[in-house]
């Protein structure tokens, strides 16, 4: 069996007659289409029925019987909601008996003698389709640009698979194109089709030679195959045959295995983990095959639990948000201009978690847009505060995230999140990822836009880890780039990583907004982008992210700072 | 020993009963002679001579479906036949019927 598809799945039909030699005939008819299975009497269908309810596609049925008849079957199964809704043809030579048949929920007939086999097998055919509304699923099942199935149908036909093949041994396999982004970017959106439909192809090939079915979601390929024991060989030869098409580039097709699957865990979960074993390989490019195994189970078991604790966290206040200060750069002294808010996550069992364990996390389920919400909410609270205590404004920068692009109601959101503190919009600044913006441009220029307009003040976050064109760049709606720590950590040590920056203080001069470098840790780092006329920096050289509490000493130390430069200036006025 | 061909000169519908066999010989001849020693022959005989005529004609119309999926035509035209009186529960003499039916499976019997 090859890739299969709902047509190709075996399903199980029950013929009843009391007639060896019809039972036999008509078995022999259907059986190379189908699984069968035999009752010589009405009250031995009724078991047969009751054991395989889950499995039979259609009963085959004789109406005169000795022990109990078919009318008897047919009322049963009538009766029953459950049953009710398996097929049934009836076996007979009685014209009188269809009325009746019919009335007791027949679908068909199949007169005797027998019609020839093709007419028999077209029958069982159509009303197992009627009866599945296959009809619909065929139009529905197939992922239009690579024939292979989409993901919703491909779970129904991995579980009707396993109920028709409990015993099987069986691997989830995931692909992922890494950066497909990046190919669309580069070559064009059509040769990013072309890799997908190549990929596909491919893996049609490979099914030809196992058993096994696959589905395509947009970068992602998933495949459930018989297992093999030689398999990581096999999909690591077609790794390495189909990854030379991707050479010189930093996209590559990299593969997750979840083998031989444990049955009890539902069809998702085995392919979560697959690709939790294919995820694991993003900063690994020493291998593009990935199992999933016992470490990663230990991993998905703690990020179940962290996931079902968010809400608590939220309730009991086990969230923090902490502020980076941002300095401008540009005077005579390093001035304290705003700050970035930033959350963690104090949790009751695990102690301090790291945004980078589970932002990933919540972004994957979309939990993160209701962190962002509280973030917002403290961040504004806090800008409030402050300047009730101090009488100064500091603007707190806060992330969005891809999913929050997506709300129809971010907008009003933030207008009313400033109103209600008695904020204006140029006190709370948005950071979106440069790759945000890489994904999806046209809604995000739409949505960024309309935001700016209202006042909000927009940064680029992560700016050169996105693969934004040139000419991209120029047309997005932004106030600030905030360069990527990466590039900060080597200016002092390497000159290409010197050029790199130099680079991209250019851009930000040629697209006439401001500069934010992040991760700066010191000063050799602090001086080098001053002079590059870098305007603000934020990093461990001026603080690490701190709480509130830590943070109003930063604020009143640039209060004084303020104060005495008012005397200083009253003092030359005078 | 019954071959198809056989069958063919004695009158059955070979075409039909083998292609309900998928055209399998061997599983066709097999069917045939398990369907020619069906016990509903007996039994059609035994119940008729209590004179049952409901019950005779649930084993008359059995023998009719199986004998007329092998497509055996002489006998299944004397079962039809039978099958048709007692449909009707005539109480006539069934004992002719009997004899035709006997008459004609002992043929294919005879060629096993």
């Amino acid at each position: 069996m090859n890739n299969l598809s709902s047509q190709d799945i075996k399903r199980l039909v029950l013929v009843v007659d009391d007639e060896f030699v019809n039972r036999e005939m008509l078995g022999f008819i259907i059986r190379r289409d189908y699984n069968v299975i035999y009752a010589k009497n009405g009250k031995e269908a009724l078991e047969q029925i009751q054991k395989h309810k889950n499995l039979l596609s259609l009963i085959l049925l004789d109406l005169l019987m000795p022990v109990m008849d078919g009318f008897k079957v047919l009322q049963t199964l009538k009766d029953d909601n459950e049953l009710s809704k398996i097929p049934v043809i009836v076996l007979t030579s009685e014209k009188s008996a269809e009325i009746e048949s019919l009335r007791l929920g027949a679908v068909d007939f199949i007169t005797k003698p027998y019609d020839m086999p093709e007419v028999i097998l077209a029958r069982v055919r159509r009303s197992i389709e009627l009866s599945e509304g296959s009809k619909m699923i065929q139009n529905t099942s197939k992922d239009e640009l690579t024939g292979l199935l989409t993901k919703d149908f491909f779970y129904q036909f991995c579980e009707r698979y396993d109920k028709y093949y409990p015993d099987e041994k069986m691997d989830a396999v995931a692909f992922n194109i890494n950066n497909l982004g990046l190919i669309n970017e580069i070559n064009g959106r059509a040769y990013g089709t072309e890799i997908i439909q190549k990929i596909a192809e491919a893996i049609k090939v490979l099914l030809n030679m196992t058993v096994g079915m696959a589905c395509r979601f947009s970068d992602t390929f998933y495949l459930y195959i018989e297992h093999k024991d030689n398999c990581e060989e096999i999909l690591t030869k077609f790794l390495n045959e189909f990854n030379s098409i991707f050479k010189n580039s930093r996209s590559r097709l990299v593969c997750g295995v979840n083998p031989i699957v444990d049955k009890k865990v539902d069809v998702y979960r085995r392919f979560e983990r697959a690709m939790m074993a294919c995820n694991s390989l993003k900063n690994n490019y020493n291998t593009n095959i990935s199992f999933y195994d016992a470490e990663l189970h230990k991993k998905e078991l703690f990020e179940n639990c962290l996931v079902s604790d968010v809400e608590t966290s939220l309730t009991n206040k086990n969230f923090i948000v902490y502020y980076q200060p941002k300095y401008n750069i540009t005077g005579l002294r390093p001035r304290l201009s705003s700050a970035e808010a930033l959350i963690r996550w104090k949790h009751p069992e695990f102690g301090m978690i790291s945004p980078g364990v589970f932002i990933p996390l919540m972004e994957e389920n979309g939990l993160v847009s209701r962190l962002d919400h509280f973030v917002w909410q403290e961040a504004a609270a806090q800008v409030r505060r402050w300047r009730d205590q101090y009488n100064i404004t500091i603007p707190v920068s806060v992330n969005l995230s891809r999913i929050d692009i997506y709300d129809p109601n971010l907008e009003n959101n933030f207008l009313k999140l400033v109103r209600d503190n008695g904020l204006k919009p140029t006190d709370i600044m948005l950071e979106v990822t440069e790759s945000a913006y890489t994904d999806n441009s046209d809604q995000i220029i739409q949505v960024v836009e309309s935001l700016r307009s209202k006042g909000f003040f927009i940064e680029m976050d992560d700016f050169g880890s996105g693969y934004s064109s040139l000419n991209m760049l120029s047309e997005l709606p932004i106030d600030a780039l905030k360069l990527d720590m990466k590039f900060i950590k080597n200016i002092a040590k390497n000159e290409k990583a010197l050029h790199m920056v130099e680079l991209m203080m250019e851009i930000a001069e040629f697209l006439k907004v401001s500069v934010v470098a992040e991760g700066v840790e010191t000063e050799e780092q602090c001086k080098l982008l001053k002079q590059m006329k870098c305007d603000v920096i934020q990093g461990f050289y001026f603080s690490k992210p701190i709480p509130p509490e830590e943070f109003k000493l930063l604020i009143e130390k640039e209060v004084k700072l303020r104060d005495s430069e008012a005397k200083e200036i009253g003092y030359v006025n005078s | 020993m019954l071959t198809v061909d056989k069958m063919k000169e004695m009158g059955c519908n070979t075409a039909e009963g083998l292609g309900r066999c998928l055209n399998n010989e061997m599983f066709y001849l097999n069917l045939v002679q398990m369907g020619l020693k069906d016990e509903n022959f007996a039994k059609l005989e035994e119940v008729l001579k209590t004179n049952d005529l409901e019950k005779g004609f649930e084993v008359a119309h059995g023998l009719k479906g199986v004998i007329g999926n092998l497509a055996i035509t002489p006998l299944y035209n004397a079962i039809s036949e039978i099958t048709e009186e007692l449909r009707a529960r005539k109480q006539i003499d069934y004992a002719p019927l009997l004899a035709k039916i006997k008459e004609n499976r002992d043929k294919f019997l005879a060629e096993l």
